[in-house]
């Protein structure tokens, strides 16, 4: 059976198309989640909160693909991270002025896995890594994250900036340490 | 993707992790099953509180049924009095000219029922019509029905009753006084002379009869 006939079947209210379904993307949801809260029993809490309204809300798709299926599905799981974080007050508000561009060493990043990138932006603080995985792997804009958060555009700006410094040291530190085990 | 110039290779391969390599894997099965018990309680749920919502709309329509019952029904000890009602009745001739009065002549019995009682219907005054015409231009009268009724209903009832006239030969094995007396015996009344306070004897006439008492 594939993905179009799955979800056909799940909006009928089959549970073993919807059981597949959760099979199918339940472990990179749980990645995304873990990516803003950084406790695993939180993240498979939020996993759970997020599938509920998923099969809720899954007669509203209209499947366009599977990569739209993805990115749906993210978005519901981000949404509810998010509401969590408010509820935790979270995001820890910075004066706007120290808002200044840093520039992230692509280069270094590009040579690490993925599971050392993920370690890394978990260890930046609540606020600053939100702010993070939404600029920087959603792809959205200011103004966007200031609304979906509840805060102005500056701190928006400069809670990214933070976070970018923040992770270029880390880098730095991993780079150093890389370098290190490369040499010895 | 990002707003930014980012190299996407390390974003992609960020979105795309599934696992981290030593931790240990996510139980799906039990996540699911968490899951699905999840979607079947608030399903129930939901089915619980309309169940209950259902419930106390019938409870509220049998009951508003129940008062609508009882508010159109009245009460079986009630009765009502014509009478009552005519009691202040006044008639008035408009097309007269109007008169203005200056006091109340005709004394209307108060509606109260402890004044009603305080007085007998024996000391009652009569209204009396006549006077009241004197005094009033014959525009109003005052009907007191309730009172000549009272009155009427109070000659009745003080009546001696009528007892039917009977001989008393035509009563048949009735008592009287402490003898039994029947029709077939024939009484005399035997007076002595004598002084006063000789009492009369009745001897009964044993001519067709022998026996004096009734035989049971």
């Amino acid at each position: 059976m594939n993905i179009p006939e799955l979800i056909k079947e799940a909006k009928k209210g089959s549970t073993a198309a919807q059981r597949y379904l959760f099979d199918l993307l339940s472990d990179r949801m749980l990645m995304v989640c873990r990516r803003y809260v950084r406790n695993q029993q939180d993240a498979e809490e939020l996993l759970l909160d997020g599938f509920y309204k998923f099969f809720k809300s899954l007669p509203e798709l209209n499947y366009q693909g599977d990569a739209a299926l993805h990115s749906w599905a993210k978005r519901i799981m981000i949404n509810e991270c998010l509401m969590f974080l408010r509820k935790k007050n979270a995001f820890v508000v910075v004066s706007e002025h120290v808002a200044e561009t840093v520039a992230l060493e692509e280069d270094v990043l590009n040579n690490l896995s993925a599971a050392e990138i993920f370690n890394l932006v978990i260890q930046l603080p609540a606020g600053y890594r939100a702010v993070f995985n939404l600029y920087v792997i959603e792809g959205m804009n200011h103004g966007e994250i200031a609304g979906l958060l509840g805060i102005s555009e500056g701190t928006s700006k400069s809670q990214l900036s933070k976070a970018k410094s923040l992770l270029q040291k880390m880098l730095m530190q991993q780079n150093i340490e890389y370098v290190k085990r490369k040499t010895q | 993707m990002s707003n930014e110039k980012h190299s996407d290779s390390w974003i992609g391969k960020l979105d795309e992790l599934e696992s981290l390599p030593g931790e240990t894997p996510f139980n799906k099965a039990a996540a699911w099953d968490r899951l699905h018990q999840r979607m079947d309680g608030k399903k129930t749920k939901k089915r619980g509180i309309l169940y209950w919502a259902a419930a106390c709309l019938f409870l509220a329509a049998m009951a508003l049924l129940f008062l609508e019952q009882e508010r159109k029904a009245p009460p079986a000890s009630y009765v009502e009095n014509p009478d009552k009602k005519k009691v202040h009745e006044v008639v008035v001739d408009v097309t007269e000219t109007p008169v203005i009065v200056k006091a109340p002549v005709v004394p209307v019995v108060g509606d109260s029922p402890a004044r009603k009682k305080s007085l007998p219907v024996k000391d009652r005054n009569p209204i009396i019509i006549s006077d009241v015409a004197t005094i009033l231009p014959p525009i109003i009268k005052a009907i007191p029905q309730s009172d000549t009724m009272l009155a009427e209903t109070t000659a009745v009832a003080a009546a001696p009753k009528k007892m039917r006239v009977v001989h008393i030969n035509d009563v048949g094995g009735d008592v009287i006084g402490n003898a039994y007396v029947y029709p077939e015996h024939k009484q005399f009344k035997i007076s002595l002379s004598g002084p006063a306070g000789f009492a009369s004897q009745i001897v009964a006439d044993k001519t067709d009869k022998t026996a004096s008492s009734p035989k049971n």
